[in-house]
């Protein structure tokens, strides 16, 4: 997800006590943000984000990044006004270890084993994205089910069950919308190497799956959709379950020995094509993919070395400065009649790409990207980059900020990928308090048009997507 | 044998039986919906457990709580499998990637790491009296 320096910045984030949080059982914040600069009166909609909110209770602290519990956001942009709400994902683990006042059951990258594990969605945290998906909200995560949210108060309604016989099936963080206003899902239980595809329409059914078996599949957090294909970028881990051992520390990385995968799956007969080696490095996410000719184009945050498990540290106390992960976006470009994978470099430490919705699975050219600059690494700037000319139209918070994730949002009718809004959010850390950011798309460089200021910081979020109303 | 002879055998054997029939009362609790059946299955030893029971008993769920009597059990130890057989298919569901699907427990609520718990954790005693336990399918 983000290299180690950027990591120590993000968890320093999450595992700071947020003082807006009522110590109550859902968590509740509520605000109204007081807007500074023009918001445009043709942008109106809900921005949903998610990310780890719950680090700590009963005097315990998770160790990883990915463990805390889901805390959902919901940003409301109507009438030139910004209001802002948020609670914690109530999932079954949430609840009954609110209850018991401690952890009780193993995160992702803390093992706690206090009350056996009946299955996957005893674990689910869902806290890795929110999806306003026909009507619904939906908060995701890796390993089980999409949890189902009210998408008014953020109420939780209930672990979600696409299909009867789909019951506890991961079903991944990162679906990728259709142009029919459907969705491609893939889910992976690490350790089974088989690759669960879905395909859903635009009223919620499951219309396709497939089990697709896949050696040492150990973990997968993206995927790019194309025209005619599915991309899987899988970096080498192997995975050695022991007792007493969180997901993360079965994780071991291989990159000495093993290359990176970029598998890819034939969308019409949801089958392997085709398996490329590239030089091993870690991966979390993809921006698009499209069809030129007879190769497949895709951009990726790859990263030097294991990110994934060194995204862990002992102990807050403990905190190490070890060697960084350096990520860099790049295209890749798989050539299917020379069975040849091949790499170039679009933009330094970065992560979070993002494309234009409308752009998804097909041709696209314009990549949104937070970089990292300073000494630590902290992400920092928001840079739109023309993935054919290589150029980056960019914005620097500078020192004292902190940027997530931002999206793009096009104008109705939309006639280009920069003809509507980039949006997201920042902490700014001086002033402890959580700011939607507003560009505009086609000139990211002239700063926010409009930035709306809670009283209070939010809790970091990893990802999110904005429904225009 | 006359009536007399198996009257009187017949009152010695139902003296003695309470030692060798004991009932094994089992209340279950968050049972989700009325749907279907809950089933208990009953070992004896660490080597059956969870694989070969000595019994095996339904009664039709109902939502909230059921009570499951396994009677007639010699005295002992024991380990039991309960789960709640919603689609009433006699079978403990699982999805395609092999995680259970219906709500299911091991007596004393115990859980091993990774599935089963051992036979050891999951033991109650059933003494010649007979013995009522709970447990929890959430």
């Amino acid at each position: 997800m983000i290299n180690r320096r950027q990591f120590l910045g993000f968890a320093a984030m999450c595992l700071a006590s947020f003082p807006a949080l009522a110590d109550s059982a859902t968590g509740e914040v509520a605000g109204d943000a007081m807007v500074l600069g023009r918001l445009p009166r043709d942008l109106n909609g809900i921005f949903y984000r998610n990310g780890p909110g719950r680090y700590e209770l009963g005097g315990e602290r998770y160790h990883h990044l990915f463990d805390g519990d889901g805390f959902a956001q919901r940003w409301q942009i109507a009438d030139g006004k910004v209001s802002h709400i948020g609670r914690y994902v109530a999932t079954q683990k949430f609840e009954e270890e609110r209850k018991a006042g401690r952890f009780l059951y193993p995160a992702f990258g803390t093992y706690v084993g206090r009350k056996g594990v009946k299955n996957n969605d005893t674990v689910n945290v869902a806290n890795t994205n929110l999806l306003p998906f026909n009507g619904s909200l939906y908060a995701l995560w890796e390993g089980g089910s999409a949890t189902e949210m009210d998408p008014q108060t953020l109420a939780t309604r209930g672990i979600k069950t696409w299909r009867k016989d789909l019951k506890a099936m991961p079903f991944s963080a990162h679906p990728k919308t259709d142009p029919d206003g459907g969705l491609w899902n893939f889910g992976n239980l690490p350790g089974s190497d088989k690759l669960i595809i879905y395909r859903l329409n635009a009223q919620g059914e499951v219309t396709r799956t497939a089990m697709i078996p896949v050696p040492q599949l150990n973990m997968v957090h993206d995927f790019v959709v194309s025209g005619r294909h599915l991309v899987f970028l899988l970096a080498p881990y192997d995975m050695r379950p022991g007792p007493e051992r969180s997901l993360a520390e079965s994780l071991y990385w291989e990159g000495d020995k093993r290359p990176m995968r970029a598998v890819v799956i034939a969308k019409d007969t949801l089958t392997l094509r085709q398996v490329f080696e590239l030089p091993a490095r870690s991966v979390f996410h993809l921006g698009n993919a499209y069809e030129d000719g007879s190769c497949t184009r895709l951009d990726a945050v790859l990263h030097e070395g294991d990110a994934l498990v060194k995204t862990s540290m002992a102990a807050r106390e403990q905190i190490r400065l070890l060697r960084d992960n350096q990520s860099s976006t790049v295209q890749i470009t798989l050539d299917y009649v020379s069975g040849q994978a091949r790499e170039a470099r679009l933009f330094g430490v970065s992560e979070f790409p993002r494309v234009a919705p409308q752009v998804v699975s097909a041709r696209h050219r314009k990549l949104l990207v937070l970089g990292a600059s300073g000494r630590e690494l902290i992400l920092d700037s928001v840079n739109l980059i023309d993935t054919d000319s290589g150029k980056v139209d960019g914005y620097a918070f500078g020192a004292g900020w902190e940027v997530e994730e931002h999206v793009l949002v096009p104008r109705r009718g939309a006639r280009s990928e920069t003809d509507g809004y980039v949006i997201g959010v920042a902490q700014d850390k001086h002033h402890a308090q959580t700011m939607l950011t507003v560009f505009d798309a086609h000139n990211i460089q002239a700063g926010p048009v409009a930035l709306a200021r809670l009283s209070y910081r939010a809790p970091a979020c990893f990802h999110g997507n904005f429904l225009a109303t | 044998m006359s009536k007399l002879m198996f009257a009187t055998l017949f009152a010695a054997l139902s003296a003695v039986l309470p030692a060798f029939a004991a009932d094994l009362t089992i209340d279950v609790e968050g049972v989700a919906s009325a749907d279907g059946q809950v089933r208990v299955a009953v070992f004896n030893s660490a080597d059956t457990f969870p694989v070969k029971p000595v019994r095996a008993v339904g009664t039709p769920a109902r939502e909230g709580k059921v009570r499951l009597v396994v009677a007639d059990l010699p005295a002992g130890d024991y380990a039991f499998a309960v789960y709640h057989d919603v689609n009433g298919n006699g079978k403990l569901d699982r999805n395609a990637v092999g995680m259970p699907t219906e709500d299911y427990a091991f007596s004393n609520n115990a859980m091993g790491k990774r599935g089963a718990p051992g036979f050891d954790d999951a033991r109650v005693v059933l003494p010649a009296g007979g013995a009522s336990v709970g447990v929890n399918l959430h």
